[in-house]
């Protein structure tokens, strides 16, 4: 029984291992799936860039004809094919009297992915179904006809359209839409606006865009693609190369037809095949591990077993049956039992796996491949020879034949097991060098000996700990011979005489060293995913978001969360330099998710928020003005006359605009200039500029301007609905105080008596002198990644970096403080405040992206009034999904197969302990009457076993927990975490007391118990009867 | 073991063999083994013959080198000198596959405690097959098939044990099952140690009957280990084996001393109190023999005569030598 038990525990580890891997491949894949975008995994055909719009039926057909991979249908492997046409168009609008951009699109299935509020979805091909804002500002509805007008310079009127219904375009956008915003309305369009998408059906935009017999020289430009959703659920792991394949052959065919097929599923399929090698080293090692276990203690078995078959097999050969009848003999039976065992291990392992599955990869099939039925045959075979070589014996001359040499004999066996455990020593004093010597390797990369050590270490601590039992008891035997203590004495002496009780030891310190280093790795593993994931967010909670031109994204947060402890807004932007991520740096300390230690000096988020946010002069805003009057005072004589220039930021549409104010004059004047077209909403005072030219035929090549600025002014916009429209207005720009305004270098500042004294000195061959409001510090403090500072190490001033602003323009940033990554974004980036951030900004270049982090999934009422404020959540990203997606990952799933390796090694460990006391049992039922019949109490006896068993189980746990802790002290580090290179901050290796110990102790418990159970039942055998049996 | 003991045997059943038992033969057997760092001298030159047929006791006392003897003749121990000839040839040359076709065929050997022999677990009738399994894999001639095993069983009076388990039969019907399982292979030569050691006195005169039956039955050779006089009584020839070496031969109640091939004599135990070790010998041949005189007492023996003869003035030169005779006041052992 015991044989067939070990012998499918060994089965079960084996093809549990694989089993486990297949399913946990297939859910890397459906995790790295699920967390890509539709973009990245669908399959989308498209003429290339700048090339002639394809029939849509074209298209489809096309679609229709997608490689399905490994044998499935394109259908069953994407989705319905969506088809879009997408026609540039403008309408005019009578409301504003600007045209107004409309991107007229047909799309699959569009009418069931918004909200029709008003009317139908277009059914006919002059049919359009815009958005009720959209209709608003056209100040159309529906049944009416609307011109569209082609967007290039030509102007092309194209046919009307008759409004079908009003949408409301959708708050999120699903993957339907493909990551696209169709919803743009209020975003800058020339001179006029963006509006949300006009839906049509696909022979209305074909139509539009081609043309058609009653006006076809009105064609619009247009462009159209096929996207096709993947089926994430009907990808297999095993079936990537076979897709790969298909895509790249079918791409490379569609290429040949114009058409170009694009898809990241092939970078997706790399990610996970990454993900897949990390794991599968880990869970071989493991499983390896695992066999190899199972295969000890099947050999430990199978020598048992030979012990238990020796006088049959000595009877064998002393009637001369033949070497290869007394081998069949001696192993038949185990290998009929292991063949047996095979299939049970095979359902055993599949149904720990199912089991262990319903809570790691719920949803996941959990399915038996080839490489599991080459594990159970491989299983079978190297417990067949396990099984031989604990039956050795058989192959050697029996007892009865060599009586007299049984002392050598036992010599030769116990020279072997010090050469087999000074091996296992070395190898593992060999692993742990060459691991400390590697080092920890940041938890992104796999070193497989790294899974190996903490069997190594218990091994050897156990292998330690069973050579120095019987020695200690012998010191203790020694010292408590003449003492009153029988049941230690028994107990000590027991252990003593037989090493064989001892060298359980080895199980179970394998045993619990694995466990202690499974539940340390498991837990450490987890909170270090539990930071980076919410590092990497940068918040609990990220809404991404979109800010329409005109809005103060920064003051509509604030007024969101006026707590300031809930909400904090957020801008990024990616380029070519690395990227820059701008915070309200007030809020920071409160909102983001900083781990200490993240950076260099350490410093905690509160203080990193106090650095970011350097005191800078407010920027003088505005309201929409017409014109623009500063008074200033040349105090000497310039020729010709220099020009005073003014830089005013419009801050609707991100748009900076040079006015000039005309000569300077001698003495006070007003200035003034208009600002059409520059101030339309909100605006920002930015700069003074001086322009001179020397005179032509002059050698003079420069020139001091010196000037008195008394006050700046604005004339109100005729748009303006606040009633002051036309009225001018005084900026209060703190002329009279300098430390509001910094010159460039050719600039020299100065109080004067009615303002702001600043002396322009002109020259041809140097840059424009300007003056501007320090509302930006000349050197921008920032949290700089280590990658930016290597970048910048040789050209930098020290601690100053360039960066790019929000604009994309050079900031000079002071990196004081070193970080190793940047939430969001990266190991290449700067982190600075968004207010600072927002007063550099002089342009939009379309590249930020706005974002607002929250502490807390944000309330409805937090979203309301971000919506309020202007601000649309698009989507949500939050640490918990982001750690979800990493307790997914490859070595995620390769930790938790620690756990059930450790279990499984438990239960090993446990089963050998029992089955040592079982085979045990009739002999020590011997022993124990036999001291019984001399008059020692059985309580004593029982106390005797329970004590050596006992130590036994405490020698083992106490081995198995030191060797696993130094294991998670020296290997943790160097087991991989996380899928990919990961940067941030530190990760922990610390050895998590609680909960080893807490399992441990559990471990202790349940050893003992079934130990102390076992002796209790083999004491129910001594009995007088005993010793007339073996007499 | 009496006559009449031997006269209750079961009727026998088993046709005889055709082939007769094999002889021993045994040229000066050395052997050593080693235990704990020390060298034990277990046999130190036994020469012994063992005629076809033959059933031999070999006596002595525990240690005397009896049983390695017999576990040298079934081939299970090398000696470290000498030969062991079975049926002319040399066990002591033979290879392991050629000493298990050996012990399957031709001798078959019952060990000295029953479980040695058998599988506790298992059925007689069982276990005689199973001892017979590597005879039938050789296609022995003598190997007993299933309607022999009855009749084998028939002859040792265990018939009706057959199908009874080991562990639950008598030390003497367990002892009957070895003989068979010993023979179950055709063996000419069965070799038994000790199979009366731990008997009563029934079970033991019923193993005794069984091996004289085996003996009549088979006409095999047999050769029984013993340190029980009593048993080796019951056996027409005994080889008493002493300090190893072979001591004295008893035939049909008589004791022998042995002369071995290096003209080696033992002396019985009752001789050595007249000859104790070193003591110095002459040796006086005649017709019948030879007469071994203690040369001290011989000469304490002449000088008190000459004493007489100086009294008496007679010649004792010619005394003691007529018949050869040790005599009543000899003090010297003679043999035929």
């Amino acid at each position: 029984m015991m044989f067939l038990t070990v012998g499918a525990a060994a089965v079960a580890a084996a093809s549990a291992g694989p089993i486990y891997l297949a399913s946990a491949d297939q859910s890397v894949l459906q995790s790295v799936l699920g967390s890509s975008s539709v973009v990245s995994s669908g399959l989308t055909l498209a003429p290339p860039s700048g090339t002639a719009f394809i029939q849509p039926q074209t298209l489809s057909r096309l679609a229709a004809e997608a490689p399905g991979g490994s044998g499935g249908s394109p259908r069953d492997r994407y989705g319905p094919a969506i088809v879009t046409v997408d026609v540039s168009a403008q309408f005019h609008s009578p409301v504003s009297g600007l045209f107004d951009g409309v991107d007229l699109i047909s799309r699959t299935g569009v009418c069931s992915h918004v909200h029709i509020v008003s009317g139908s979805c277009p059914t006919r091909p002059n049919q359009v179904l815009l958005s009720a804002r959209s209709a608003g500002a056209l100040g159309t509805t529906v049944g009416h006809t609307l011109m569209p007008i082609s967007t290039n310079r030509s102007q092309h009127r194209a046919p009307p359209v008759v409004v079908s219904g009003l949408y409301v375009a959708p708050a999120r956008l699903d993957a339907f839409w493909w990551g696209a915003n169709y919803f743009e309305f209020g975003s800058s369009f020339g001179h006029g606006e963006f509006l949300d998408s006009g839906f049509m059906t696909q022979a209305g935009t074909v139509g539009l865009a081609e043309g058609n017999d009653a006006n076809p020289a009105a064609v619009l430009s247009a462009a159209d693609l096929a996207q096709m959703p993947l089926r994430p659920n009907r990808i297999a792991a095993t079936d990537a190369p076979a897709i790969t394949r298909a895509l790249n052959a079918y791409g490379g065919a569609l290429l040949g037809g114009g058409v170009v097929a694009t898809s990241g599923l092939s970078t997706i399929f790399s990610t996970v095949a990454s993900q897949e090698h990390q794991m599968a080293e880990t869970t071989a090692v493991i499983s390896v591990e695992l066999v190899l276990l199972a295969l000890i203690v099947l050999y430990g078995v199978a020598s048992s077993n030979s012990d238990e078959r020796s006088p049959d097999l000595a009877i064998a050969e002393l009637r001369g049956l033949s070497r290869s009848s007394i081998a069949v003999l001696a192993l038949r039976e185990p290998a009929v039992l292991l063949a047996l065992s095979a299939p049970a291990g095979l359902v055993i392992g599949w149904v720990l796996v199912t089991l262990a599955g319903a809570h790691v990869f719920p949803g996941i099939p959990v399915t038996v491949d080839s490489l599991t039925l080459g594990a159970v045959v491989g299983t079978f075979v190297a417990g067949c020879a396990a099984t031989a070589i604990g039956a050795r014996q058989v192959f050697s001359p029996r007892a009865s034949t060599a009586g007299q040499d049984r002392a050598s004999k036992e010599r030769r066996t116990a020279r072997a097991a010090l050469t087999v455990d000074a091996i296992v020593v070395v190898l593992a004093v060999a692993a742990l060098v060459e691991v400390l010597s590697r080092g920890k390797t940041a938890g992104g990369s796999s070193d497989p000996l790294a899974a190996l050590a903490p069997a190594l270490l218990a091994l050897t601590a156990g292998i330690l700990g069973a050579r120095l039992i019987p020695l200690a008891c012998r010191g203790i035997t020694r010292a408590n011979t003449w003492t009153s203590q029988v049941a230690g004495v028994l107990a000590s002496r027991s252990l003593m005489r037989r090493p064989g009780v001892a060298r359980r030891v080895l199980m179970l310190s394998l045993a619990v060293g694995l466990l202690t280093f499974a539940v340390a790795g498991v837990d450490v593993a987890r909170a270090n995913r539990a930071t980076q994931a919410a590092f990497a967010t940068g918040a609990p909670v990220v809404l991404n978001v979109t800010v329409p031109p005109g809005v103060d994204f920064l003051a509509a947060v604030r007024r969101a969360d006026p707590s300031g402890r809930e909400a904090m807004a957020v801008a990024r932007i990616m380029t070519s330099n690395g990227s820059t991520l701008a915070v309200d740096s007030k809020r920071f300390g409160a909102i983001a998710s900083w781990p200490v230690g993240t950076t260099s000096p350490s410093t905690n988020p509160t203080s990193i928020g106090n650095y970011l946010n350097a005191p800078a002069a407010a920027p003088l805003q505005f309201k929409a003005a017409s014109a623009i009057r500063v008074t200033a005072s040349l105090t000497s004589r310039v020729r010709p006359a220099p020009h005073l220039e003014v830089a005013v930021f419009d801050e609707r549409f991100d748009n900076e605009t040079d006015i000039d104010l005309g000569p300077l004059g001698v003495g006070e004047h007003a200035y003034t200039a208009s600002l059409e077209g520059a101030c339309l909403t909100r605006c920002r005072f930015d700069t003074f500029a001086v322009l001179w030219v020397p005179p032509a035929g002059s050698n003079a090549s420069s020139a001091k301007v010196p000037l008195q600025l008394s006050s700046i002014s604005v004339q109100r916009s005729s748009t303006s609905s606040d009633g002051a429209s036309g009225s001018w207005e005084a900026v209060q720009a703190g002329l009279d105080d300098p430390r509001d305004w910094a010159g460039s270098s050719s600039v020299i500042l100065a109080p004067g008596p009615t303002g702001l004294g600043a002396t322009f000195f002109v020259s041809v061959s140097s840059q424009l002198p300007t003056l501007r409001r320090t509302d930006v510090p000349a050197v921008v403090p920032a949290v700089v990644t280590s990658q930016v500072v290597d970048l910048n190490e040789s050209t930098a001033a020290p601690g100053q970096y360039p960066a790019d602003g929000l604009d994309g323009n050079q900031l000079t940033v002071a990196g004081h403080v070193v970080a190793g990554a940047l939430p969001e974004v990266g190991a290449n980036g700067i982190l600075i405040d968004l207010g600072l951030a927002e007063a550099a900004q002089t342009s939009d270049t379309g590249a930020v992206s706005d974002q607002v982090w929250c502490r807390t999934v944000p309330s409805t009422a937090l979203l309301a009034r971000l919506g309020a404020g202007g601000v649309t959540v698009r989507g949500v990203t939050t640490a918990a999904t982001a750690f979800a997606v990493m307790n997914k990952s490859g070595p995620t799933l390769a930790f938790d197969l620690f756990v059930f390796a450790a279990l499984a090694a438990g239960v090993l460990a446990l089963g050998s302990l029992l089955f040592a006391i079982a085979t045990a049992s009739r002999r020590r039922s011997i022993e124990l009457a036999a001291l019984a019949a001399i008059g020692v109490p059985r309580s004593v006896l029982w106390r005797s076993l329970v004590e050596e068993y006992g130590g036994v189980v405490f020698a083992g746990v106490v081995l198995g927990l030191v060797s696993g802790s130094v294991a998670v002290s020296v290997a943790l580090g160097a087991l991989p975490e996380f899928p990919n290179g990961r940067v941030g901050p530190a990760l922990t290796t610390w050895v998590p007391w609680g909960p080893v110990l807490l399992v441990t102790v559990a471990a202790l418990v349940i050893l003992l118990a079934a130990a102390v159970a076992a002796t209790r039942l083999l004491m129910h055998r001594v009995t007088p009867e005993c010793l007339r049996m073996s007499a | 073991m009496t006559p009449a003991a031997i006269a209750g045997a079961p009727a026998l059943t088993l046709a005889p063999r055709s082939e007769p038992g094999l002889d021993v033969q045994c040229l000066g057997l050395v052997h050593l083994y080693h235990l704990e760092g020390t060298e034990v001298v277990a046999l130190r030159g036994v020469d012994l013959d063992i005629d076809p047929g033959e059933m031999v006791a070999l006596l002595g006392p525990s240690g005397a080198g009896k049983s390695t003897l017999l576990r040298m003749l079934a081939g299970l121990l090398r000696p470290s000198a000498g030969q062991v000839l079975v049926g002319g040839r040399d066990v002591a040359r033979m290879s392991a596959s050629e000493l298990r076709a050996f012990r399957a065929t031709e001798v078959g050997i019952v060990l000295q405690e029953a479980t040695s022999n058998l599988l506790g677990y298992a059925t007689v009738a069982e276990n005689v097959a199973y001892a017979a399994r590597g005879a039938r894999q050789r296609r022995a001639p003598g190997a007993f098939d299933r309607p022999d095993l009855a009749q084998l069983l028939t002859l040792l009076d265990i018939a009706d044990l057959a199908d009874e388990r080991i562990g639950t039969l008598s030390g003497g019907d367990q002892q009957r099952a070895a003989l068979a399982a010993g023979v179950a292979g055709g063996g000419r030569l069965l070799l038994v140690d000790e199979p009366t050691s731990q008997l009563d006195p029934a079970g033991r005169d019923s193993v005794i009957d069984g091996m004289h039956a085996l003996h009549d039955a088979l006409r095999a050779t047999i050769v029984m280990v013993t340190h029980d006089p009593a048993v080796a009584a019951s056996v027409p020839r005994t080889v008493t084996i002493r300090d190893g070496r072979v001591g004295t031969e008893g035939r049909h109640g008589t004791q022998y001393a042995v002369v071995g091939r290096d003209g080696v004599i033992q002396l019985p135990p009752d001789l050595l109190e007249i000859l104790p070790p070193q003591t110095l010998v002459r040796l006086r041949g005649h017709a019948h023999g030879v007469d071994l005189i203690n040369a001290d007492l011989e000469v304490a023996d002449a000088a008190q005569r000459l004493d007489v003869m100086s009294e008496t003035g007679g010649s004792g030169a010619d005394e003691g030598g007529g018949d050869g005779h040790d005599g009543a006041g000899g003090k010297g052992g003679r043999l035929p």
